[in-house]
This record gives structure tokens, sequence and C-alpha cells, in this order.
């Protein structure tokens, strides 16, 4: 009987001690610290890793970086699913396990958490010893990422990615005309009947980009999306919105593709490659989808050879300079973590590393001057090529009417209303009201 | 007539039983502890947060019933608890209605029944967010199975189901209406579990199929009911991936659901406000399991 006691006993012993202790030994996976060689290591949560789109270029980055660092620093990648990347980050920092170095996290937070909280690490001081690196960084950039108090949290952005929209020329054959010199009307004259691969689902990413063209073309369009930048837009009855939501409903009743209501990005992306579309809109990086490599891609007799690229009309381009960066150290990290942190911050500011970006993911280092190989080298790919072309000091920005809004209003309610829009069962005027409505309840303390 | 003492269920306890309560209520802790973690703890976070002005980082700031006065005056809350009512009816109605109608089908045991139940079982393995990606491609007005029928007899037959209306409403119905695996799993249990006398002396008594149906096993199966209906009802009320998956909500606020806006406030970074529509959701939870309750008796045994 004593032993039977023993064992029951053990046994509810057991049972609480794993239920009140069973999280404890949690954890990123994001440790770091120096091997007895003497090599600082730092593990950092990554989702451009394994079969993400951008792991393309950086694991190989991060792989140079180790190679020229032997020895000293090495940094290793654990891979985090991009959907779910921002909330990770969001635990970690719970569990003050962020790693020493620290890919993005959602504006919000940063801005309302991380950086008021002093959780990261001030940068200015090593910008100020690193003029090098400081001058490639867009003016735009550092502006916004300087503090109130001067400090430097988030490492500023020396690259732009316009993003602008793709064509087929064996379909829409205007490779002799300078698309983003005309007016947005001379544009939609040119366009004809041609059919627009547009996406209305999830966040109705096609739309959003023509969108955005479409409200930077009206007067005083570009000044109201850049003002969302610093409080986002609740009033979406304005003028150059209603003008633009009237020929966005043109262009989706008489220029989408046949699939484009209820279709989500992949399914867009599908019509053009497979010539049920003539023009796309997509950012730089999707010039990797039209090269050879990924032509089991293609379909009904599309070759990524014919496709062209240019900025919208009047030199618009959607790309947010005013914006944080993608990399922050962690102000936990010790003093060998943080040098290697920063080793890498360097390391990636190189011009040849900013080349080697361009190369493969497109867009502009305005401040860089580029190699001959580089120039070269860009030529090579038509559509980066012809972006750059049209990437000049005469080119707008402006943000993504999608980080302008309310996140609910950009992520829900804008495709919830579109196919009414389409339909014609909102007019262009109704459809502003209900997003207006829809974005000041978001709004709402 | 002396009265006999009434006979008291509290019975002394010998020393074993006595001793034995420490071991059920060491074996019980573990449970006790988790419920009150997991369940119990943030459950009483939604109610208090319901009350507060909350980013989900910074300390909540106790707002009073701003949050509660912005739910019921937002159009969207009113229509997302309009089509609640509307799909709880249908869930009561058709989806349980639909579950029973197999079960006793099932119960009769003709041939081929348990293959008919395994086959009945599939879609219940599937995931919710898996359906309504199966039904995106269903209900498309260009190559959905669908609409290519229809065309058949009528080829210029032109419905976007999931964006136009009334259609949406009905296609994102579609996406669950006959998935009543767990009302006849319910139902049927409670068929089986009919003593085999009672419906042989209905039979002896003339009773005919119907009135067999109608008389004995049904009021029998009263609580399994009531269970698929407190199921498929509390199932409508915290819908999402059907909703957000397919129509967002859309077309206008046609598909609109309180789970759809307690994310969207989320996402707003407006736990306050989320937190009130939770607890929205669960009192009428426990409001839709009180009336069910009552109605269908469940309280009482039927044996």
């Amino acid at each position: 009987m004593k032993k039977r006691r023993i064992l029951a006993a053990l046994l509810a012993g057991i049972m609480v001690v794993s239920t009140g202790c069973g999280s404890s030994s949690g954890g990123s996976g994001s440790s770091s610290g120096s091997g007895g060689s003497g090599e600082v290591t730092i593990t950092i949560p990554s989702y451009k890793t394994g079969e993400n789109v951008g792991a393309v270029f950086f694991e190989p980055q991060v792989e140079r970086f180790n190679e020229a660092y032997e020895g000293q620093y090495r940094i290793e990648l654990e891979n985090v699913s991009e959907d779910t990347f921002n909330d990770q980050m969001k635990q970690l920092a719970q569990q003050n396990a962020l790693p020493a170095l620290v890919q993005g996290g959602d504006k919000e937070w940063l801005k309302n958490v991380v950086f008021p909280n002093g959780m990261a690490y001030d940068i200015s001081g090593w910008l100020e010893e690193h003029p090098e690196i400081k001058e490639l960084m867009l003016d735009d950039a550092i502006d916004y990422c300087t503090e109130d108090d001067g400090a430097i949290y988030s490492v500023p952005l020396a690259t732009v990615r316009p993003t602008g929209f793709f064509y087929n020329s064996s379909l829409w054959d205007v490779a002799d005309v300078d698309l983003s010199a005309l007016t947005m009307d001379e544009f939609i004259g040119q366009l004809g009947d041609q059919k627009i691969a547009f996406s209305t689902a999830e966040n109705a990413w096609v739309v959003s980009l023509f969108l955005t063209a479409l409200i930077a073309d009206e007067e005083g369009g570009a000044e109201l999306l850049n003002s969302g930048i610093d409080e986002k837009i609740t009033d979406l009855n304005q003028t150059a919105i209603v003008n633009s939501v009237e020929k966005m409903q043109s262009l989706l009743q008489n220029n989408a593709s046949s699939n484009s209501i209820g279709a989500a990005y992949p399914d867009a992306a599908n019509a053009f490659m497979s010539n049920e579309a003539a023009v796309i809109s997509n950012g730089p990086w999707m010039s990797s989808d039209f090269e050879e490599s990924n032509s089991k891609n293609w379909s009904n007799g599309f070759d990524g050879a014919d496709v062209r690229a240019a900025l919208f009309p009047n030199q618009v381009g959607i790309a947010q300079t005013r914006s944080y960066g993608e990399w922050w150290i962690n102000a936990d990290a010790s003093e060998e973590e943080i040098e290697c942190a920063l080793a890498f911050i360097e390391f990636i500011y190189t011009p040849e590393e900013l080349e080697a970006y361009l190369l493969a993911e497109g867009g502009d280092a305005p401040n860089l001057e580029y190699s001959d190989d580089f120039v070269k080298q860009q030529s090579e790919t038509q559509v980066l090529a012809d972006l750059a072309a049209d990437t000049t000091e005469e080119t707008i920005y402006v943000p993504n009417i999608l980080d302008v809004i309310p996140s609910s209003v950009a992520n829900s309610d804008l495709s919830r209303l579109l196919p009414s829009l389409a339909d014609g069962t909102l007019t262009a005027e109704e459809f502003c009201e209900q997003l207006t409505t829809a974005a000041q309840e978001a709004s709402k303390e | 007539m002396k009265k006999r003492p009434a006979r008291t269920n509290r019975m002394p306890k010998n020393h074993w039983e006595r001793k034995n309560y420490k071991w059920i209520y060491l074996f019980l802790l573990p449970t006790v502890i988790i419920f009150l973690m997991f369940y119990m703890v943030p459950i009483i976070q939604v109610f208090v947060t319901s009350f507060t002005r909350w980013d989900g980082f910074n300390s909540p700031a106790f707002s009073g019933l701003t949050n509660y006065i912005n739910l019921f005056t937002s159009g969207s809350f009113l229509i997302s608890l309009k089509n609640l009512f509307l799909w709880a009816l249908i869930a009561m109605f058709l989806h349980v209605g639909f579950g029973t109608v197999i079960a006793f089908v099932l119960y009769q045991r003709k041939r081929g029944w348990k293959v008919t139940r395994a086959v009945f079982m599939i879609p219940n393995v599937i995931s919710a967010a898996a359906w309504a990606m199966i039904y995106r491609f269903f209900f498309n007005n260009n190559y959905g199975i669908l609409n290519s029928v229809i065309r058949k007899i009528n080829p210029d037959f032109d419905v976007q189901w999931f964006y136009q209306s009334p259609w949406a409403f009905w296609a994102v119905t579609l996406t669950w209406l006959f998935y009543a695996v767990i009302v006849t799993l319910l139902v049927f249990g409670d068929l089986m579990n009919i003593p085999q006398e009672l419906n042989e002396a209905a039979i002896i008594d003339g009773a005919s199929g119907w009135q067999l149906i109608r008389y004995i096993q049904l009021p029998l199966c009263r609580s399994a009911i009531a269970t698929g209906v407190i199921c498929s009802i509390t199932s409508r009320i915290t819908m999402y991936e059907q909703i957000s998956l397919t129509t967002s909500g859309g077309p206008g606020n046609d598909t609109m659901s309180l789970p759809i806006l307690l994310v969207n406030a989320v996402t707003d970074y407006r736990y306050g406000y989320a937190n009130a529509i939770g607890v929205v959701m669960f009192v009428i939870g426990l409001v839709m399991m009180g009336i069910i309750n009552k109605a269908f008796r469940m309280n009482e045994t039927d044996y």
C-alpha cells in the first residue's frame, strides 16, 4: 500500500510540475554568444529564408558576410514564416529574448513600443563615425528614422524600389512610347481594350497600386498620399480620391482580366503569365518571374522576354522613402554582439552589396555611384533596365494607398467593397463614403 | 402510524473514502490549473479590458462603456448581428435537420450504411479553411463546376457567387450547411442507445414506421439534437475562415460577421474594442445555450 501511495504521489507531483513549468524551457533559438574559438555568433530569426522569395538574395549574402568575417563574426539564420514574423518578434520581445540584430517588425510596434521604451540601440553615433555609409542613405529615410532627441534606432534605407507596371509587348506593342511620360488620361487612351490583371481579394494588391497611381495623378493627390505617412487618411471622400475611384471603376468594368474579381495576387500573376492580360502592376522583385529559369510558370505561349516595364504616367513611382529601414539592434545585446551586428550592417551597405541587391531585386540607390559592371549587368535584365531608365530626379514617389489608410480598411474593407464597385452596385461616391465610414470607425479611440 | 426517518444521502465516510479525497483533489489539480490559466484568466481579462482603450502593447486605460457604445452604433455590427440571427435559424432548422435525417437513415441499417457513414464523415477531417478554398473554385464564375453545369442549360449565365448580392450570403452558407456530421453522430449515438424493447413494444402496439420515429425515437434523441443545435449555433457565432477566405464580409456588408469585425479591430490595434466584440459573442453564446437548454428540457432524463 505504501508503495502505491508513493507512486501515486509521484505521478501527481509530475503532473503538477509539468503543468506549471511546461513552458519554462521556451526560447527563441535566437541565442548568441562567442564560441571557444573567439568567434562571435548571433542567430537571427528571418523570413527571408527557405522558400521565401527574399531568400534567393539574402541567404547567400549572409554566407558572404560569414566568409568575409570568418573567425571573428558569424550570423546564423533561423527560419520564420513571413506571415507570423511580426507576431513572433513581439513574443520574443515579451520574453526578453530578442536577437541582437532584429529584422523589421511592424511600424506601429516599433514606433509606439520598441523605440520609446529603449529596447533598441542608438546607431546615430556609429553613423557619424561612418560617413561613407550615412551618405548612401536616403535623406527622407534618415529624417524619418531620427527621433526628436537625435537618436536613430532603425537603420535608414539606402535604396528605393519604385513600383510601376509590367506589360507584355507581344500583346500591347507600345515599346516605342515613353509610357511614364504620358498623362494618366493619355495612358488609359493608349491602353484601349487591353486587359489588366487585377486582384481584388486579400488586400487587393494590384488594384491598390493602380488606384494609388490614379490618385497621384489627380491635383493634390501625391501630397495627399504623402501626408498619410505621418497621419493615416480617414476621409476618403476627397475629390482626388473620388475621381480616381471613378476611373478605377471604369478600368474594372472595361479592362479587367476575366478572373480579376475575387482574384488574389497569384491569380492575377497567373492571368498575366498566361497571356490573359497585357498589363500587371507589381514591384521590381517580380522581374525574376520573367527569367527563363521560371518558365515553368508560363503558359498559353507567354514569353518572359516580351515583358517590358515602366513607371506610372506622370513619372509616378510607388515607394515609401519616409519609412523605417529593415534592421535595428537590440539594446540589451552584449557589446560583442552589437559589434557583430554593426559589422553586418556595414557589410550590407557596401557599394558591392548594394549593387548585388539591386541586380537581384531591382530598385535604385540614388546616392550610390554605380560601377560600370553594375550598369552593364542591369541593362541585361530588360525590365530592370526599363525601370532604371524611368527613375530620374523627376520621379514622384508616393506611398501605396494601403500604407496610408487604417490597416483593417486596407486588408479587409477595400476587398469587401471592390466587387460592388466593379459591378456598379456602388457608385464611386458611395464606395468612398463606405470606406470613409470604415476608416473613421477603425480610428476611433 | 410512526413515520420512518428520511434516509439521508449523506452517509458518513469511512476511513478509506476520506483518505481518497486528497488523492482526488491532487489529481484534479493539474486540470484546475490548466482551466484557470488558459480559460478563466483570459476570459476575465477579455471582460475587464473590454472597458478600456488598449493598443495591445501599452497599459490599458479605462474608458467606461465607450467600446460598447461604438459597437452598438456601428452599422457593420448591426448587420453582422442580423446575419448571425439568419445563420443561426438556418443552422437550427436546415443544418441540424439534415444531420438528424441522415442519422435516422443510417439507423435503418440498410446495406452499405457503414460505408455511407464513413463517407459522410470525410468532409469533417478537412479544415474549414481548406473548404473555403475548395468552394472558391467551386463557385468560380470562369471555371467553377457550378457555373459550368448551369451554362450547359443557360449559356449566358453569369453570376459571381461570392461577390454579388444576394448570392454571396447563400454561397457562404453552402460552405457549411451540409457538413452536419457532428449532429449525425450525436443523434445516431442516442438512437443506438434506445432499448430494443421499446421499439418492439411500440410495434406490437401497432405503431407504424413514422409513428415509431415521431413518438418513440425522436423524443428520445431530444438531448442529442439539442446538443447538435448548440454546437451548430456556436459554430456560427465563431465562423471566421469561411468568410475571411471568400468574401471578407462583402460584397458590401452582405456576409459580415462578428469574428471578422473582431479581427479587423485587432488589425487596428484596438484590443479593447475587439474584446468588447468578444464579450458580446460570449454573452450571445451563453444566452443561446440557456434558451436551447430550456427549450429541449436537456436537464430531464429520458429513461
